[in-house]
C-alpha cells in the first residue's frame, strides 16, 4: 500500500528571496531577481546578468572571508568543508526544519534522509587544483575535496544535521533536483523513510555560470528587466543563478501524527529520457511528453484536472519550443493547462532548478495563484494552443505539474495538489 | 632552516594576508622570525597561530597553559583542525612538518619541544610511536628470558609503555607462594625497570649523541613505590613510564602499572644511570653488583611497600636467575 506524501516545510535562498514570505511576494508580484553581475566580463558579446543571491559574499576560497546573513550560525568546523552553495543550503535547511517544526530527534533519525543535487563547486575545484598544480599537493587545503566535489552537498548536510537515513546525491544536470524530489517521494511512498529533505543548490559565480556561454546557451541581453524571456519571440538564451531550496517531504501519516502544517500533497511523478543528444533536447518534446504522461498516470490524475504547469523553459530557442510541443502532445484533445516559466524571475538554477520550482509550485497551490511568465513582450507564435500566462489570471489551481529537463535529454515531471 | 633570506615585500604582503585573522602580535612575531631569525618570536608566533583555531575565553592564552595540556582532549583540536594548524605553521615558519611528526604532537609540550628542535636545527626528539615486539626487545635489552618481563614495548617521545603477560609457568610462582601463586612486587618493579631500560637504550643515544652499550644501564633507586592490588598468573600487566628528568648520567621516571585499566602499582622517581659507571659504582652505597649478589635485598630498602602487602611482596624466590653477565638494573 502506497503511503501518501505531503510537503511540510520549505526553505529558500534564491535570487528572488531568502525566505518564504519574500519568495511568495516575488512570485505574486513577478519581481525579478536578475541583476548586472560584476563577476561576468561586462563587455559586448558576453553575458552580463545573473540571478544574484543577496546577503552572501564569497570573495575568496578562504572561508574566513565569507559572509552570510547574521541570523544563521555556522561553526568554523562546519564552514571549513563547505562551498558557497552548501552555505546556501545550510541556511535553507534551517528555514525548512523550522517551518516543518521538526525536532532534532526527527531530523537525526534513521527514518529521515536527504536527496540532494548540486554540480559541486567548479570554482573551488578550479582554485584548489590550481594550488596543487602550481605549488604541490602538500600546499593543498586539506578539506579541498569534501568542500568542492560533486557530493559536497550531501556530505556536508549529513554531517551538519546528523542525518541517519537515506542521504545521497543526484547528477542528471538540470533535472537533478527534480530527480531528487521524485526519488525522495518514492522513499516515502514505499515506506522506506518518513521524512526526506529534497535539496537543490548551486554556487552563483563566474565558474558556475560563464561556462554555459561556451555552448552559446546564455542570454547576451544586458538589461536585467528584459532577460531571460522564456516563450518570448526574441528569447536569446538563459540567465544563470544559484542559491538553494529545501523541500521537506513527509508521509501524510507522520505529518498528521505531529500535527504539522501541510503545504501541498505530492501525487506522483514521471521520468523519461529523450534518447537523442548529449545536450540538445529532442525538438518534438517526445521524451518530456512521456515523462508528463507517466507522472499523470502514476498520480491517478486525468489530463483535464491539471490546472497549471511550471515549465522548465529556460529561455533558449529550441528548449522552450520542444516543451511547448510536449505539452501540446500530452494535452491533445483535453483542456490545456496554464503554463509559465518562473525562470524569467529567478534565472536558471541548473541542479537547483527542479527543487526550487517544485517549491514555487507548492506555494502557488497553497496560496491559490499562478505565477506569470514574466518579460514576454511578444509571445512566440509557435506557442499557439498553449495558454502561456503573460499576465495574471484569477483562477485558483488545484493540480499542477513542475517540469525539468537536463543534459542528455533527462526529463522529469512532478505532480502536486493543493491541500484542502 | 639553514638557508634563510629576509622576505621580499611580496612575500611579506602574502604572509600578512595569510595570517590576517591572527593577532597583530602574532603577525609581528612571524615577521621577526622570518626577517631577523629572532628565535624568541617563534613560540609567540606558534601560540598565536594555534589560538586562532581555538575558542579561548577572554584573557585565556596558550602560553599560560601547562605543557601537559592535550591538543585533542583539552583544547578540542580534531585531526582536521590539526592539519590546518600544521599547514599554517609550515607557512608561518617556512618549514615542512612530516605527517609522522604531526601525528606524534599531542600536547602543548610536544608543540614547544618540536618547534624548538626545528628552529634550532636539532634532530626532532618527538618521534612517532615506535613499537617493539618481544623478539626485537631481546636484541636491545641485556635482560633475557627467563628474566625478561616485557612482551611488547612502545616508545613515544618521553614515554614508554609495555605489556607483559604472566603465563603462570614462571619459576617464581612455585614458591611465591605455596599453593597461592602471586606475582612478586619486586618482579613488577623489575618489569617497570626493564621498560625504562628500553627507553634509555633507544632514546638516550639519539638525544645526547652518545654510544651506549646495552650493559651500561644501571638501576639507582626509587623515591616512592606503592602497591594497590595483587596480580596473578594469567594477568597481563601494562607498564607506563614517563621520563621526568634526563641529565647524564641519570634519568628519572614516574610511572604506573595497571591490569585491565585497574591500578596495580605506581612509582615516583625511578632512577636509572647510564654510561660507563665503574668509577661511580665504588662510591655508591647500593651498587648493581650488590643488588645482584643479594638478590633483591639491596633494593628492598629503597622500596617503600605499604603495610599489609609488605609481607607478601617483599621477597623474591631464591632460585631467581639473574641475567649473566649483565650488571644491569635488577630490582
Amino acid at each position: 500500500m502506497k503511503k501518501r506524501v505531503v510537503i511540510t516545510g520549505l526553505g529558500f535562498i534564491t535570487s528572488i528571496g531568502n525566505s518564504l514570505p519574500e519568495v511568495l511576494a516575488s512570485l505574486r508580484e513577478a519581481r525579478s531577481g536578475i541583476e548586472i553581475f560584476p563577476e561576468l566580463p561586462q563587455e559586448p558579446g558576453y553575458p552580463r546578468v545573473a540571478g544574484t543571491v543577496k546577503g552572501f559574499s564569497f570573495p575568496s576560497v578562504t572561508f574566513d572571508d565569507w559572509t552570510w546573513p547574521p541570523q544563521y550560525t555556522i561553526e568554523r568546523t562546519q564552514l571549513r568543508s563547505m562551498s558557497p552553495h552548501v552555505v546556501y543550503a545550510f541556511c535553507a535547511m534551517q528555514q525548512a526544519i523550522a517551518q516543518a517544526r521538526l525536532g532534532p530527534e526527527r531530523v537525526s533519525n534513521p527514518r529521515t534522509g536527504a536527496m540532494c543535487a548540486s554540480g559541486g563547486s567548479m570554482w573551488m575545484i578550479y582554485e584548489h587544483l590550481h594550488v596543487m598544480a602550481t605549488r604541490g599537493v602538500h600546499k593543498c587545503y586539506p578539506l579541498a575535496l569534501p568542500a568542492s566535489i560533486p557530493g559536497t552537498l550531501n556530505s556536508n548536510l549529513a554531517a551538519d544535521f546528523k542525518l541517519k537515513g537515506a542521504v545521497l546525491g543526484f547528477a542528471s544536470a538540470c533535472a537533478s533536483s527534480a530527480h531528487a524530489f521524485g526519488y525522495g517521494y518514492d522513499q516515502i511512498s514505499q515506506d522506506r523513510q518518513d521524512v526526506s529533505f529534497i535539496v537543490g543548490a548551486e554556487d552563483c559565480n563566474l565558474h558556475s555560470i560563464l561556462p554555459f556561454a561556451g555552448v552559446r546557451a546564455l542570454s547576451l541581453v544586458a538589461d536585467p528587466e528584459k532577460t531571460p524571456a522564456p516563450f518570448d519571440v526574441k528569447r536569446d538564451g538563459f540567465v544563470g543563478t544559484g542559491g538553494a531550496t529545501v523541500v521537506v517531504l513527509e508521509s501524510l501519516e507522520s505529518a498528521q501524527a505531529r500535527g504539522a502544517e501541510i503545504i501541498a500533497e505530492v501525487l506522483g511523478w514521471g521520468e523519461a529520457a529523450d534518447g537523442y543528444n548529449v545536450m540538445a533536447p529532442e525538438p518534438e518534446g517526445e521524451g518530456l511528453a512521456r515523462a508528463m504522461s507517466l507522472a499523470l498516470e502514476q498520480a491517478g490524475v486525468a489530463r483535464d484536472e491539471v490546472d497549471y504547469i511550471n515549465a522548465h523553459a529556460t529561455g533558449t530557442g529550441v528548449g522552450d519550443l520542444s516543451e511547448i510541443k510536449a505539452i501540446r502532445r500530452v494535452f491533445n484533445g483535453a483542456r490545456v493547462p496554464y503554463v509559465s516559466s518562473t525562470k524569467a524571475l529567478t534565472g536558471h538554477g541548473l541542479c537547483l532548478a527542479g527543487a526550487m520550482e517544485a517549491a514555487f509550485t507548492a506555494l502557488a497551490l497553497q496560496n491559490r495563484f499562478m505565477p506569470i511568465s514574466a518579460k514576454i513582450s511578444q509571445l512566440d507564435p509557435a506557442c499557439h494552443g498553449v495558454p502561456v500566462l503573460t499576465k495574471p489570471v484569477g483562477e485558483e489551481p488545484v493540480v499542477a505539474l513542475s517540469n525539468s529537463s537536463g543534459f542528455g535529454g533527462a526529463n522529469v515531471s512532478l505532480v502536486l495538489k493543493r491541500w484542502a | 632552516m639553514t638557508d634563510f633570506a629576509t622576505l621580499s615585500p611580496d612575500q611579506e604582503a602574502k604572509l600578512r594576508e595569510s595570517f590576517k585573522r591572527c593577532t597583530p602580535e602574532t603577525i609581528d612575531a612571524i615577521l621577526r622570525f622570518r626577517n631577523k631569525r629572532d628565535l624568541s618570536a617563534v613560540i609567540v608566533a606558534v601560540n598565536g597561530v594555534i589560538e586562532r583555531y581555538l575558542k579561548l575565553a577572554p584573557g585565556e592564552t596558550l602560553a599560560a597553559k601547562p605543557g601537559s595540556t592535550r591538543l585533542g582532549e583539552d583544547l578540542g583540536i580534531d585531526s582536521l583542525t590539526m592539519l590546518e594548524i600544521v599547514m599554517a605553521i609550515e607557512e608561518a615558519l617556512d618549514f615542512r612538518i612530516e605527517d609522522s611528526e604531526a601525528r606524534a604532537i599531542r600536547t602543548l609540550g610536544d608543540v614547544r619541544q618540536y618547534v624548538d628542535d626545528r628552529v634550532n636545527n636539532r634532530p626532532v626528539s618527538l618521534a612517532a610511536v615506535e613499537v617493539y615486539e618481544r623478539d626485537r626487545i631481546c636484541l636491545i635489552l641485556p635482560q633475557q628470558p627467563p628474566f625478561l618481563f616485557l612482551d611488547k614495548g612502545e616508545i613515544r617521545g618521553d614515554t614508554v609503555k609495555g605489556t607483559y603477560l604472566f603465563r603462570g609457568d614462571e619459576s617464581f610462582f612455585a614458591g611465591h607462594f605455596r599453593d597461592e601463586p602471586i606475582v612478586p612486587a619486586s618482579i613488577v618493579y623489575e618489569a617497570l625497570g626493564q621498560a625504562g631500560c628500553l627507553w634509555v637504550l633507544e632514546q638516550v643515544p639519539k638525544r645526547l649523541s652518545l654510544v651506549l652499550p646495552a650493559n651500561h644501564v644501571l638501576f639507582v633507586g626509587m623515591d616512592e613505590a606503592r602497591f594497590a592490588r595483587r596480580a596473578k598468573p594469567g594477568d597481563e600487566i601494562t607498564l607506563e613510564l614517563e621520563m621526568s628528568r634526563l641529565r647524564a648520567p641519570l634519568v628519572v621516571f614516574n610511572g604506573r602499572v595497571t591490569v585491565q585499566g585497574q591500578l596495580l602499582a605506581r612509582v615516583e622517581g625511578l632512577t636509572l644511570a647510564f654510561g660507563d659507571l665503574s668509577a661511580h659504582e665504588n662510591a655508591e652505597p647500593a651498587t648493581p653488583h650488590a643488588a645482584d649478589a643479594n638478590g633483591n635485598g639491596a633494593t628492598a630498602a629503597s622500596v617503600s611497600v605499604p603495610a599489609g602487602t609488605n609481607g607478601k611482596h617483599a621477597s623474591l624466590p631464591a632460585d631467581r636467575t639473574a641475567p649473566e653477565p649483565s650488571p644491569v638494573s635488577s630490582l
